[in-house]
């Protein structure tokens, strides 16, 4: 994880990071084509570890992926310039577009990518690739925006990031489920506005923050990891807790951003995707209780061997945001009052 | 050690309190004064809740009787719960219970109120459910629901006095008299004092209640407790006057006084007899205040709390010395035995009937009186006049059970009269009941009754009281050969022997068909129907549609998954390619 | 005891007895002067001596049945009845606690009453060296679950 040990890695990182931003501030589809080849070319290192055959196998799996994604956009946007004059919308055009950018980003109908490639990452490079790596594709899609496709979209990412995520056994997988479900949050706030989805995604970075850290941390990998862990019980509560904000309960920040979304849905009239969107929502939460629950209130054998303990600066960092997280919307009544 | 025990120092503290009671409630009616002191806890939205005390002659003078009654009730459960091991937490009860009723009695805001009102029910069922069977248990929890409607109501008048932006309903008993919402407020007002002071839809706790520790009964169940709603009402009156509902309330609690009459008649439990003829005077009460004269019913409602303490006290010696026998058919001949104890019942009994210049007679051949100048019916007029002579009735019948005849239980027994704790405090009380009255009477009244009536009518007080006491020694004669007679009209009986069967109706006949309906409910909808369409059934749904999709994601085929997508652009340009050609 | 099938059923001489002593008590409801209660408690007695010599089971069942309607039937509404029996009102007012309980007690509560339970303690061996002169030493097979 420690990226700044790694001068290579940190030169990757480094351009990762600016790579998303040559992409998403480009003013021709070519300049962003551009970042996201640089986008995903410093990506790839960052996967790939020639110790473990996972992550080259999910490194090669990236980078299949993202070249297909990558050679259909450049397709459509070089036939987009031939047959289209500069500011034109065509149905069929953006379509395309969209979904070479879904494909990019790991959406719904095109995301079957997504699970098997998470399972080989660590949990530094899953945060990447749940928060980082969907900026670009999510911004360059307000670009170029087929409003009846995406709605489909939508609510097709917030069903399978729902079903989906239901009889996971693996944590990697479900953040990637849970994250294709956030997804259907963020490209309905993109709809509304970028600012909105600039609230959406920050919030949503910070939580899935907390959890991939935390679950770095603990070395969990799987849900029955957590039932025989032997690490105190405030951090299990604190685990808990980060997972019900991040599914969305009230009282905690990250009901804050679901909520302005609904908001905003019910004044611009979008009744049918905010069912679908609460609905599964609630799915969602369904199995992250279900996780952490049984591991909270079941007697399990606690293994004696392993004790977790934190020497470590970055845990500091990580209960401030959980604190965010968990007090954020409590506090901040008293601000605003 | 002996000296200073918790009952010693509760009733030196009480008595003293008392005492400084007496001094401030003669110095503020002979100046008219009222004190009001606020203190505000929290203010929102331009309304501020407020903890006020009102202090006026009314409220000191009920507190000088609380608190006196009271310290004489613990000072006699220094004997009474001798053997008791748990005696500091009575007594710590008794004292929350005399802390709620004074809350109740000086504040003049309806939280405040609540908050004495709901501690008056919750203390009230600590002390019901003191001895711990199951029929104390049955009963507390009757007496605690039934009261737990008034605090409901009392919660419900809470929100409306919102309207108002204030809960001080002291400041608008003279001006919002005809508003509408004033209204709603009163008769909620009304329907919590007819729950607290058990009238007739709401009675069966106040029999019931007699589960209690005697000293309990004598303190909560006779004077404190039950006045409340009396004294709600007492304060409220300048806004019910001339209200439809008032009438009705004229009705139930003249019926309600009627009812417990003829109960008590029929009753044996010699504690149920004397809470029957707390409920009567409580009727009585009730009906003379919403006939508009609301400082009679103070007046009366004093100098009842006095006499029956006393009486209580006197059954609580009685019950103590036969051991636990609580049947007045066991019983008799006790004066015997016990001249002095006698002596006590016999003047609280006296009293109560209203006897000529004892206690009860001033107030409650006064309200007579007034009711007889009244612009009434004949139908309340005879429920009055009827109560009078059935409360001559059940205390003849009691006298004649008690000492008339020989004693009733086993042939070997030895009844001693000597607990002098008991009959100190009963004594303080016994020349309370004899004083009171004419003190009261020349006290609390500026001015005054003028009762002009033709001599007939002024005489039918006595009229009914002989007729009663006549009636009282016939019955207790007559059940001898009672049998036949009590099958003859067997249904009858029951009818008024169980108090209208209020007590089966009030337990049964109201949670009997709402648990059958939730039980059917719970089988049905909640582990039914709704289970499968909600719980079960969408986790069924959903577990189906995620094996499903797993069968699309396990494979692992990633050559499927990359050819989906370009087999979704190839579609796409299919169309396109129509699309371009229609262009 | 659950085995023991014969062992609830009453014969056909209790259950009379049983309505006899309950129409007693009813009686004793309704006259509560003893003389008066004496005179009717005889009446009663001479009713069932007039057919405590049936011999048919059935005329026999279908009297008894027929008392106990009557009795039903007659039941006085508030019985009477003694304090501390079932149905009275001090029944189970003070609640005995079994004599183990105290052996359950925090040995700092118990250190407030050292002569005692130090009395108790020998009483329970004296106790224990009785038992096993009576009935020999416990068997120790039982040691393991």
């Amino acid at each position: 994880m420690f990226y700044f040990m790694n001068s290579n890695k940190m030169f990757f990182i480094f351009i990762l990071f600016f790579s998303t931003l040559i992409s998403i501030s480009s003013n021709s589809w070519l300049g962003c084509w551009i970042g996201l080849e640089i986008n995903l070319l410093s990506f790839i290192p960052l996967i790939s570890n020639s110790n473990n055959l996972l992550s080259s196998e999910a490194s090669l799996k990236y980078f299949l992926t993202q070249s297909i994604a990558s050679i259909n956009f450049l397709f459509f946007i070089l036939l987009k310039m031939i047959f289209m004059k500069n500011f034109e919308m065509n149905n069929f055009f953006s379509i395309m577009i969209n979904s070479s950018l879904l494909m990019k980003m790991g959406s719904a109908p095109f995301h079957f990518w997504f699970p098997n490639i998470v399972e080989g990452l660590s949990w530094f490079n899953n945060f990447i690739l749940m928060s980082w790596q969907k900026i670009s594709p999510i911004i360059l899609l307000s670009y170029y925006f087929n409003k009846n496709f995406l709605i489909l979209i939508i609510m097709l990412n917030a069903i399978i990031g729902a079903i989906g995520g239901l009889n996971q056994t693996s944590l990697r997988k479900l953040m990637a489920f849970s994250s294709i479900n956030n997804l259907s949050w963020m490209m309905s706030s993109i709809m509304i506005s970028e600012n909105l989805w600039i609230f959406y995604f920050l919030f949503y970075s910070m939580l899935i923050s907390i959890m991939c850290f935390m679950f770095y941390m603990l070395n969990l990998f799987f849900i029955n990891q957590l039932f025989f862990i032997n690490i105190n019980y405030l951090i299990k509560l604190s685990l808990l807790i980060n997972f019900l904000s991040l599914g969305g309960l009230p009282p905690f920040i990250g009901f804050f951003p679901k909520w302005i979304i609904i908001n905003f849905f019910m004044n611009n009239n979008f009744y049918f995707i905010t069912f679908i969107l609460i609905m599964s929502s609630l799915i969602l939460l369904f199995f992250y209780i279900r996780i952490i629950y049984s591991s909270f209130m079941f007697n399990y054998l606690k293994l004696k061997w392993i004790k977790i303990y934190f020497k470590n600066k970055m845990f500091i960092l990580l209960n401030f945001i959980s604190m965010v997280s968990i007090l954020g919307m409590i506090l901040s009544t008293f601000f605003f009052l | 050690m002996q000296k200073f025990s918790i009952c010693f120092i509760s009733f030196f503290v009480l008595f003293s309190f008392s005492m400084i009671n007496i001094f401030f409630f003669s110095y503020f009616v002979m100046n008219n004064l009222v004190y009001i002191l606020e203190w505000e806890l929290i203010s929102f939205s331009s309304m501020s809740i407020v903890m006020s005390i009102l202090l006026d002659w009314m409220s000191l003078l009920f507190m000088m009787f609380v608190s006196l009654i009271s310290s004489v009730v613990i000072f006699y459960s220094k004997s009474y719960m001798s053997s008791e091991l748990n005696l500091n937490r009575f007594i710590i009860l008794v004292l929350l219970f005399v802390f709620s009723m004074i809350l109740l009695i000086i504040s003049p805001n309806i939280i405040s109120i609540l908050l004495g009102w709901d501690g008056l029910g919750l203390v009230s069922y600590c002390l019901v459910i003191y001895y711990q069977n199951i029929k104390s248990y049955n009963a507390g929890m009757l007496t605690a629901l039934s009261n737990r409607v008034g605090d409901v109501f009392i919660l419900m008048v809470i929100s409306w006095m919102m309207n108002y932006g204030s809960w001080n309903y002291f400041f608008y008993l003279d001006f919002m008299v005809n508003d509408y919402m004033m209204m709603m407020i009163s008769v909620m007002i009304i329907m919590a004092a007819m729950t607290k002071s058990a009238q007739i839809p709401f009675s069966s706790w106040l029999p019931a209640a007699m589960a209690a520790p005697t000293p309990v009964s004598a303190l909560v169940h006779s004077s404190t407790l039950v006045t409340a709603g009396v004294y709600l009402l007492i304060r409220f009156n300048s806004l019910l006057i001339d209200m439809f509902f008032f009438k009705v309330l004229l009705l139930l609690s003249g019926l309600t006084m009627f009812m417990a009459g003829i109960s008590a008649n029929y009753e044996f439990d010699l504690k149920k007899i004397i809470a029957l003829s707390t409920l009567s005077q409580l009727g009585l009460m009730m009906s003379i205040l919403s006939m508009g004269f609301p400082d009679l019913a103070f007046f009366h409602l004093l100098t009842h709390a006095m006499f029956k303490a006393l009486l209580f006290m006197c059954a609580g010696v009685i019950i103590h010395m036969m051991n636990d026998i609580q049947d007045i058919r066991f019983m008799g001949g006790i004066s015997n035995f016990i001249p002095l104890t006698c002596l006590c019942l016999n003047v609280s009994n006296m009293a109560l009937c209203g006897i000529p210049f004892l206690a009860g007679f001033y107030s409650k051949d006064l309200i007579l009186e007034m009711v007889s100048m009244s612009n009434l019916n004949f139908f309340i007029f005879l429920l009055y006049y009827v109560s009078t002579g059935l409360t001559m009735f059940y205390s003849f019948r009691l006298t004649m059970y008690l000492m008339i005849n020989d004693f009733n239980l086993l042939s070997v027994y030895n009844l001693y009269d000597e607990d002098y704790v008991m009959l100190k405090s009963m004594f303080t009380l016994m020349m309370m009941s004899v004083l009171s009255g004419s003190m009261l009477m020349w006290s609390i009244f500026s001015y005054p009754y003028m009762i002009y009536l033709p001599l007939n009518i002024k005489l039918m007080v006595i009229y009914v009281s002989i007729l009663g006491a006549f009636l009282g020694y016939l019955m207790s004669n007559m059940n001898i050969y009672s049998m036949n007679k009590y099958l003859k009209s067997y249904n009858l009986s029951s009818f008024l022997c169980l108090m209208w069967f209020m007590p089966n109706l009030s337990t049964y006949g109201l949670n009997f068909y709402f648990l059958n309906y939730g039980q059917l409910m719970l089988k049905n909808i909640d582990m039914g129907w709704s289970e499968f369409y909600s719980g079960q059934g969408l986790v069924l749904i959903l577990k189906n549609y995620t094996v499903f999709y797993s069968f699309f994601q396990m494979n692992n085929n990633f050559k499927i998954y990359l050819f989906s997508f370009v087999l979704w652009v190839c579609f796409l340009m299919m169309f396109m390619m129509i699309y371009l050609n229609s262009l | 005891m659950a085995n023991v099938p014969f062992l609830g059923l009453k014969t056909h001489s209790q259950k009379v007895c049983s309505l006899f002593k309950r129409t007693l008590r009813n009686l004793e409801a309704f006259y509560d002067r003893r003389n008066v209660y004496r005179y009717q408690a005889v009446l009663m007695r001479e009713r069932f001596d007039k057919n405590a010599q049936v011999k048919d089971m059935r005329v026999a069942t279908q009297l008894l049945k027929q008392g106990e309607e009557e009795l039903f039937l007659q039941q006085h509404s508030i019985p009477r009845k003694f304090p501390l029996s079932p149905g009275g009102v001090a029944y189970e007012r003070v609640v005995q606690s079994p004599d183990w309980v105290l052996d359950y007690w925090h040995p700092l509560e118990k250190a407030q009453y050292p002569e005692y339970f130090k009395r108790r303690e020998e009483r329970k061996k004296e106790f224990i060296a009785m038992w096993e002169k009576e009935y020999g030493k416990e068997e120790k097979k039982d040691q393991h679950h």
